[in-house]
């Protein structure tokens, strides 16, 4: 229903505006003295500068972030923002040292490479100074202020089942498995999918975007890279392959999969 | 057997439903146009058109490729018969080793049924995922551009 959305659009746009009358934070940052001097600096950055939560965090229906959700997963240019609380889906737990290493290289170990709107982010980060971004991952990193023994899951695949993720496993084993099977310490080789994020959070639009787009560094640029499949699978095949994907991370079923496959593939909403 | 649409001619294939396209396209359905470059969907070299998108075949099994319409270079014309993407890159020499063309060519051919009038910036656009090692990008835009005019002028893309 393009009327819903188109009326969503502007209701964003105009409470971005009223945001910034009614939601703007006042007087300056406010350092945390239990907190180390770096957490401080990754605070203040985060929080300003840095803005994290305009995407992280979600938002109520005037538009301004939910603070008592700070950080539960919020959504950005059709992309899903994930959790960095501790509510955090990261299939393995984020530390300080490999959110440092994602801002700054855009791909950490056991983790899947930077896509979509916070690729770009990466980017401008990328000119800033190394100790910025290592107040930043620390910051962030206490965000999941669980404790290790209950962040250590690993997700477990379930079997597939049902007709659709069954199909989706065909076209795992023929379009992605050649790859993603051989794991990111061969030649061609890419990250075993359940260690990706884009399987374990609540939608599947992220997973449907890569898949559809590819993830494709920006003109002369290089960086971790992905073929796009845009063409090659049909909206059906897309689906059926978000629904196996999922099992792999041993999630239940999205609810979105077919439409999100419908949105990119057929362009509609 | 997978039965495939090839160039409108309909070919059952023994092969393994993983298989990707282009190994069956060249060993088994003996059409050599469309080229192994990286085998990893990063060149373009393998392009061909799928119900009218220019996909990487290197990496689309042919498993979901049953009932749809491939089209390879081949598909464009005939050594006897040269469709008027073939003509204008003959006419433009926008070939060094020709490797990459056939990729070009498709991927070209897909964004003009799509867009008969694309222009220039749209036609660099588009080709942004084929790679041509020799550097004849130049004579190879400006052949898409011919063949855009031509297929403008009559003659269907």
């Amino acid at each position: 229903m393009p009327r819903t959305s188109q009326a969503r659009c502007r209701s964003r746009a105009r409470s971005s505006r009223g945001g910034t009358r009614f939601f703007l934070h006042k007087g300056p940052y406010r350092p945390d003295a239990s907190k180390s001097a770096q957490w401080n600096r990754g605070a203040y950055l985060a929080e300003g500068l840095g803005h994290c939560g305009a995407c992280h965090t979600p938002r109520n229906l005037a538009g301004a972030e939910k603070k008592r959700e700070a950080y539960a997963g919020g959504e950005a240019e059709d992309w899903h923002a994930p959790a960095l609380n501790a509510a955090s889906p990261s299939p393995v737990p984020w530390t300080a040292d490999t959110l440092h290493t994602y801002l700054r290289t855009g791909i950490a170990e056991d983790h899947a490479v930077t896509a979509g709107p916070m690729a770009e982010v990466l980017r401008n980060l990328s000119r800033a100074p190394d100790e910025d971004l290592r107040a930043i991952a620390a910051y962030v990193a206490s965000l999941d202020v669980r404790p290790d023994e209950a962040r250590a899951k690993q997700p477990q695949p379930r079997e597939a089942n049902g007709e659709a993720e069954l199909r989706g496993k065909a076209v795992y084993a023929g379009a992605c498995g050649d790859c993603h099977d051989r794991g990111r310490g061969v030649d061609g080789g890419a990250l075993p999918l359940q260690l990706a994020i884009g399987l374990a959070i609540p939608t599947s639009s992220n997973l449907a975007h890569i898949i559809h787009e590819g993830i494709v560094p920006p003109d002369g640029e290089a960086g971790p890279w992905m073929p796009s499949y845009a063409g090659a699978l049909t909206e059906d095949q897309l689906a059926d392959l978000l629904d196996y994907l999922r099992a792999m991370a041993g999630k239940p079923a999205w609810k979105d999969a077919r439409s999100e496959a419908r949105k990119l593939v057929s362009g509609k909403p | 057997m997978i039965t495939l649409n090839v160039n409108g001619r309909a070919h059952s294939v023994d092969a393994d439903p993983e298989t990707p396209l282009l190994y069956v396209l060249r060993d088994d359905v003996q059409l050599n146009g469309a080229k192994f470059g990286c085998g990893l969907g990063q060149c373009g070299a393998c392009t061909v058109m799928v119900d009218g998108e220019a996909i990487f075949s290197c990496i689309t099994p042919i498993s979901v490729l049953q009932n749809r319409k491939i089209t390879t270079v081949e598909g464009l014309g005939t050594a006897q018969s040269l469709g008027p993407m073939q003509r204008a890159f003959v006419a433009e020499q926008a070939a060094q080793c020709g490797y990459c063309i056939p990729g070009m060519m498709m991927r070209a051919q897909a964004l003009l049924e799509r867009r008969p009038a694309a222009s220039e910036a749209e036609i660099r656009a588009a080709l942004q995922p084929n790679l041509c090692r020799c550097g004849t990008h130049m004579r190879i835009v400006r052949a898409v551009v011919q063949a855009a005019a031509a297929i403008k002028g009559g003659g269907k893309a």
